[in-house]
């Protein structure tokens, strides 16, 4: 039995269809991002899960009961929001008390169960605190407190790392995670950040203009994005997108994009003369410093050391590529360059609709 | 630094100077007046005059009373009106333009509606109150002390709750969405969210709404001036309406002074703690 069930699911507004006809399914103990730009309508979704929006159409199914109509409280979820909703009033200890004390728990239990989640989360100390003098890791903590003490089915994370700063952001990442793998509690977590989508999920799920655009590993989705959209936002820097036609000669199959010839394999949905979209990965655009003069076709125009890599962006037939680059390779603004790419792993996007043409190659490669 | 600091004090001297001259000299003439400096009884001799005198006193039982009823029926009415402003009801502009207007009638016109409508001879109140079989005969409310004071503070609460209103809606629009969100998924009802995330949330706003409304309301003059004059007799006269008939009726100015600075005196202590508390939010 899945954990939750979402089938031909619709949100409207009024003049608005914010949610269009999703469907996914999500195992017990998995961890799923769901991960878009601003106004995809993850937040609705995951606030639908929750009860906090009414569902136009379709149906959500948690642990194998429909509950379309029963309220917030009787979904058996914990929800962690973006600002921590914290009771500005209360002490650490009773956010986290609050649920338990609705539902006439005695004072035995409600002080077991929150010092078990206190002690999970470290948070032993602090629970005589209020959350105005806490940081905001310690706040982004109770939060999660409050939810492991309702011991819910079903966890939800609507951005709760969008207030903090870098580096702790990166350490709540690690904590959530192992978090996660301690309680095994199925896990819906929203974000609009690819690389805590790519770092954090078993399953990503990746919406734009309220319709899933695709749903896989982070692998699946890296290696192997559906689409256009996809492509570009999966993956950081994201993927060199160049527009061409399919052309042939003796080589066999390639895309002309303004007069160069890009390698790619051999398609038989291709035709020559048709538009496509050249997508290559940063890592995969191979740079040459010393390269003869005459083959020369790119300009480096900026250098970004990252610590172990250097991204620079070239001039490249009219368009600014980016490419990763060892930092022992010396490279300066301004130097000319030879770039060139290999078939395999090149992706190919349809001109028109932007769906990858290269699903025809993953399935014949049984990936 | 130095010749910067000063330049500062000079930008600040005009203000300062506006303020002294509106504010300090009256305060400060009251003051004197009220120890019989500038020609009146003796020194001190009205503040002890006033300790015996029985129209002063009422005076002040009477402030107190009509204080403690009004804010208390203020506040419950204000954030009554405030949480359904708050909802989403249909055509929520119009409410609160109607929720507001009491608030625009001057309160001397106030006074005056309700004594016209209290009237026992053409007020609606009588008639209404005859038309639906409630009385037999027209009463003179303002005529009998209990009643006069009991439409005095009807006739306040009405005129007088948007403010409080106002201040409690601005401080639950200020109460984030996902508090309410996060009550719901812990299985919170409405009464358990009213009293343990709306009303703890609200406490600042009431506590302000409360300070303020009980200066202004010891303050109040126009009102009862308008309803009743302070009377029958000094059923319904305050402290503001005593100072008033001390000074302009019987020309006692020294022991008018002396009231005055008495009401002030109280004012001070009830603004003081939420002065004190304004500026440490500030700092």
């Amino acid at each position: 039995m899945t954990a939750v069930t979402i089938r031909n699911l619709n949100k409207h507004y009024a003049g608005y269809h914010a949610i269009r006809n999703i469907s996914i399914a999500i195992e017990p103990e998995e961890f799923v991002v769901l991960v878009g730009p601003s106004g995809c309508g993850k937040s609705t979704l995951l606030r639908m899960i929750a009860g906090l929006e009414t569902v136009s159409s379709g149906e959500i199914e948690i642990v194998g009961k429909v509950v379309n109509e029963v309220p917030a409280k009787d979904r058996n979820i914990a929800m962690v929001f973006q600002n921590y909703a914290l009771y500005p009033h209360k002490t650490v200890f009773e956010n986290m008390a609050f649920s338990l004390r609705l539902k006439k728990q005695s004072r035995d239990v409600v002080d077991r169960r929150v010092r078990e989640a206190a002690a999970i989360l470290d948070l032993g100390p602090l629970l005589d605190r209020k959350p105005s003098q806490l940081s905001g890791g310690q706040r982004q903590r109770v939060a999660m407190g409050r939810a492991i003490v309702r011991d819910s089915k079903v966890f939800l994370f609507d951005e709760p790392l969008s207030n903090l700063d870098a580096k702790l952001r990166v350490q709540m990442r690690t904590e959530i995670r192992s978090l996660h793998q301690r309680l095994g509690c199925t896990t819906v977590y929203v974000t609009h950040d690819q690389i805590e989508a790519m770092t954090m999920a078993d399953r990503i799920v990746v919406m734009n203009t309220g319709v899933v655009e695709q749903i896989g590993t982070p692998d699946e989705l890296y290696d192997r994005p559906a689409n256009l959209f996809v492509a570009g936002f999966i993956g950081s820097p994201s993927m060199n997108l160049l527009e061409g036609t399919f052309a042939t000669d003796a080589g066999g199959l390639y895309v002309d994009h303004e007069g160069h010839r890009l390698p790619c394999i051999a398609l038989s949905a291709a035709r020559a003369g048709t538009d496509v979209t050249y997508g290559v990965r940063p890592e995969h655009v191979h740079v040459a410093v010393n390269a003869d003069p005459d083959r020369h076709n790119a300009t480096v125009r900026v250098v970004e050391l990252t610590g172990p890599d250097r991204i620079v962006a070239l001039d490249f037939a009219g368009d600014t590529l980016i490419a990763t680059m060892d930092k022992k390779t010396p490279v300066a603004t301004g130097q000319k360059v030879e770039v060139s790419f290999q078939a395999d792993e090149a992706h190919l996007f349809d001109g028109k609709t932007g769906s990858n043409l290269n699903s025809e190659r993953y399935a014949s490669n049984g990936e | 630094m130095i010749g910067e600091r000063w330049t500062a004090y000079w930008f600040v001297l005009p203000g300062t100077v506006l303020l002294a001259a509106i504010l300090g000299f009256p305060a400060i003439a009251s003051i004197l007046e009220s120890f019989g400096l500038q020609g009146g009884a003796g020194p001190a001799g009205g503040y002890a005059a006033l300790l015996s005198d029985a129209q002063f006193l009422t005076a002040s039982f009477n402030t107190a009373l009509f204080v403690v009823c009004v804010v208390t029926l203020h506040i419950i009415l204000g954030l009554a009106v405030a949480l359904l402003l708050n909802s989403q009801i249909r055509h929520l502009w119009f409410f609160r333009v109607v929720a507001i207007l009491p608030w625009t009638v001057p309160d001397v016109i106030g006074g005056l509606i309700f004594r016209f409508m209290l009237d026992p001879l053409s007020g609606g109140v009588n008639a209404l109150a005859i038309r639906l079989q409630l009385m037999q005969q027209p009463y003179d409310w303002l005529g009998d002390p209990d009643w006069a004071m009991v439409s005095v503070i009807m006739a306040e609460t009405w005129r007088g709750y948007p403010y409080p209103m106002l201040i409690l809606l601005a401080g639950l629009q200020a109460i984030p969405k996902e508090q309410y969100e996060a009550a719901a998924i812990d299985g919170a009802g409405a009464w358990a969210t009213f009293t343990n995330v709306t009303l703890p949330s609200l406490m600042p706003m009431i506590l302000i709404a409360v300070v303020l409304d009980v200066i202004w309301q010891c303050r109040l003059f126009g009102m009862i001036y308008g309803m009743t004059n302070g009377g029958p007799g000094d059923a319904t006269q305050n402290l503001s309406l005593f100072v008033y008939r001390q000074y302009f009726q019987f020309f006692e100015t020294s022991y008018a002074a002396s009231a005055a600075v008495v009401l002030a005196a109280v004012l001070l202590a009830v603004a003081v703690p939420y002065i004190r508390a304004t500026l440490r939010e500030k700092d």
